[in-house]
């Protein structure tokens, strides 16, 4: 025990691993706020498409050599966002017909546009590193951090003004509307939100794994808690104490960030499945 | 209320001995492995003593995971001014790569990342008493290189490099 | 005998249907409805599965637009000012949320954009839990709850949002006879503290006993209010 706290010690000399850990905390910390909604709204796999279109808007701004991929990134990602979110049973294509079409589809294109236009030396290994996220936390600058930590203040100052009506429209959208509450005003809120939140989480997991982190935390939380203000406030301490074990594992053991991170947001999922059942049979 | 904060208790009582668990099993694995290291032969290529080098470096990455050796290689590449003058302690590959216009042979230490779908790699340079191939191990030899990270100018682009003074691997 | 829509123009309504036309995708439910609801009255819609009932509701609520003709609400009354009981979904009987979340959620459309509620607007609320009797219940998951007391939650809620009307959507259906009978009685006694009711009931012996009015979808092709006579 005593080496592990000397390394840890030597590793958190640098500043790289201190920003991955702040980075990766607050990341961890508004993805699962706001995935209690997506899970309870059926729409878990909400971040596996957005990550992908948001791959595919990378892929055509390396292709069009664009200096700062954001610009096209984020405004790309937000739209698909809404349509995907704002729909309802309106749409013609049901919400997960539509969302593995978006999912699918922009990965392959994504990745047909790097082979044929990137002039990239290591086509293969920025691939990878844009859908495993190896080491991108470990190599953010000073600026990535700052940009972490404003988006992340934003969304739970978001949360927190219009944590009622979230829950609202999570529960039951249809009263809402009826009632006269601007239900169609705060699902576009939402939407923006979480597309932002996707975004700045492919640097952290990756775009495949972005489901994961989530997901884990939000189901984690309901196998034990039975109010929405405790299932929120528990996935978000699982979120964020899973994301900083999943780094200081990752360091100590040489393993890939992501994966890490999602094992140990998996083991957290068993444990609280088991106190789930341990505490409804007592 | 009270069963919420009972609620929570329990996790705490359950998780805390499960978290502790993995961290204290991957410090022996590693601990382990610099053991086996230290009792294998180790050429020295300058003194031919069995004798690691224990001098104090700036940047020991001999002794990081993968992904931590990765991330900083990663750092010095992308800002290599702010890491001249320090001395670096590196493990990695050996790879030799010839470049015809200049008629001469480069030497690189290469690492790969955690998911081993990325590469990168640092030249060295060793001191004028190596001749190429001779005193050089094959390709993708695991060896240790400890020097000051320098520059040199070639055809009038600037170039970051090793200067090494000690290089070391295990004969096969 | 039925009275025509020409002499109850001249009333003041609380809503007026003229010549609704309801469809979708082109394909036509309800043609050329014109009906009328006053103050305090407790309408019961009814109908065959499909005749399109809940669709008329939904229309009245605007969730969605008729194909031609107006519905117009008189007396002043504010899209805010309504209660809705919708049916059931799946994800709301699985839901994570205690009683008094999912009651306090009737007031947001008092709140406007404030974040939080007052300690007046929560006093309405657990004046109507106590009102439907599950007052106890308050802090207890949703989802550990049984169909009737889900529905009384429900009902609580949809009282929060209103004070003048009301319109449900079976809520009585998958209840077994005992809860069913109490939430009728429930409605009885809102309606005669004086707030309107619309319901949507495949049930037709106890509705059309407790309604003063019932609109029977797919009876005729174009309807007039059947006003019944109560003993």
């Amino acid at each position: 025990m005593h080496e592990i706290i000397d390394k840890l010690v030597l590793y958190f000399q640098f500043p790289f691993v201190r920003y991955a850990m702040i980075t990766g905390t607050l990341i961890a910390l508004c993805s699962s706020l706001l995935g209690v909604t997506l899970v309870l709204k059926r729409f878990s796999f909400i971040g596996d498409g957005l990550s992908h279109v948001a791959f595919g808007a990378i892929a055509i701004a390396t292709a069009m050599n664009l200096t700062n991929n954001l610009f096209l990134v984020l405004p790309v990602t937000i739209i698909c966002a809404i349509i995907l979110l704002c729909s309802g049973q309106n749409s013609k294509i049901k919400g997960d017909a539509a969302l593995a079409m978006l999912s699918v589809g922009t990965l392959a294109i994504g990745y047909l546009i790097l082979n044929v236009f990137s002039s990239s030396s290591n086509l293969a290994g920025d691939v990878c590193t844009t859908l495993f996220g190896s080491t991108s936390i470990l190599t953010l600058s000073m600026t990535d951090v700052w940009l972490s930590g404003i988006l992340s203040a934003l969304v739970v100052v978001v949360f927190l003004v219009f944590y009622h009506k979230i829950f609202a429209i999570t529960f039951d959208e249809d009263f809402m509307t009826a009632t006269g509450v601007k239900s169609k005003a705060y699902n576009l809120i939402l939407a923006t939100t979480i597309a932002i939140v996707i975004v700045v989480a492919m640097n952290l997991v990756g775009a495949l794994l972005i489901s994961a982190l989530v997901i884990f935390p939000a189901l984690s939380a309901m196998r034990v808690f039975k109010s929405f203000r405790a299932v929120t406030i528990c996935s978000v301490f699982v979120s964020v104490i899973c994301a900083a074990l999943g780094i200081l594992i990752s360091i100590l053991a040489g393993t890939p960030v992501g994966s890490t991170i999602v094992a140990v947001d998996i083991a957290g999922f068993l444990l609280f499945s088991l106190v789930g059942k341990i505490i409804s049979r007592g | 209320m009270k069963k919420t904060i009972l609620k929570f208790l329990i996790l705490c009582l359950v998780i805390i001995p499960f978290a502790v668990q993995p961290i204290t099993g991957c410090g022996n694995d590693n601990h382990n492995e610099n053991r086996n290291e230290e009792a294998k032969e180790v050429f020295d290529s300058t003194t031919g003593n069995n004798s690691k080098s224990a001098r104090e470096v700036d940047i020991d990455l001999s002794i990081m995971s993968r992904t931590m050796i990765f991330a900083e290689v990663n750092n010095i590449t992308s800002n290599p001014e702010s890491y001249l003058g320090k001395s670096i302690r590196l493990k990695g590959s050996y790879f030799a790569a010839y470049y015809d216009v200049t008629d001469d042979y480069y030497h690189f230490v290469l690492i790969e990342d955690a998911d081993s779908c990325c590469q990168q790699g640092l030249e060295f340079i060793l001191g004028d008493d190596y001749i190429f191939p001779g005193d050089f191990p094959p390709d993708m030899t695991e060896i240790e290189i400890t020097g000051i990270y320098s520059s040199y100018l070639e055809s009038g682009q600037t170039y970051y490099y090793i200067a090494a003074d000690v290089m070391q691997y295990t004969e096969e | 005998m039925p009275e025509t829509i020409q002499e109850t123009l001249n009333t003041e309504a609380l809503i007026s249907c003229q010549n609704l036309t309801l469809g979708y995708e082109g394909k036509i439910v309800i043609n050329d409805l014109s009906f009328i609801v006053n103050h305090g009255d407790y309408l019961c819609i009814t109908g065959q599965n499909g005749s399109g009932k809940s669709t008329l509701m939904k229309t009245l609520l605007g969730l969605k637009t008729p194909m031609s003709g107006q519905i117009i609400w008189g007396n002043g009354i504010k899209a805010t000012e309504i209660g809705y009981l919708p049916q059931q979904t799946q994800i709301q009987k699985d839901f994570p949320a205690t009683v008094r979340e999912v009651v306090y959620s009737g007031l947001i459309n008092r709140t406007g954009l404030r974040p939080f509620y007052t300690i007046a607007e929560k006093a309405i609320a657990e004046k109507n839990m106590r009102k439907l009797g599950i007052g106890s219940l308050a802090g207890r998951c949703y989802r550990e709850l049984s169909g009737g007391q889900q529905q009384r939650a429900l009902l609580a809620r949809a009282l929060c949002a209103t004070r003048k009307i009301l319109l449900l959507d079976e809520p009585v259906a998958g209840l077994d006879p005992q809860a069913t009978l109490e939430l009728y009685t429930i409605i009885k006694t809102l309606n005669d503290e004086g707030i309107t009711i619309i319901m949507i009931s495949h049930d037709i012996d106890n509705s059309v006993s407790f309604a003063s009015n019932v609109l029977d979808i797919g009876a005729q092709q174009s309807t007039d209010i059947m006003k019944q006579n109560k003993e």
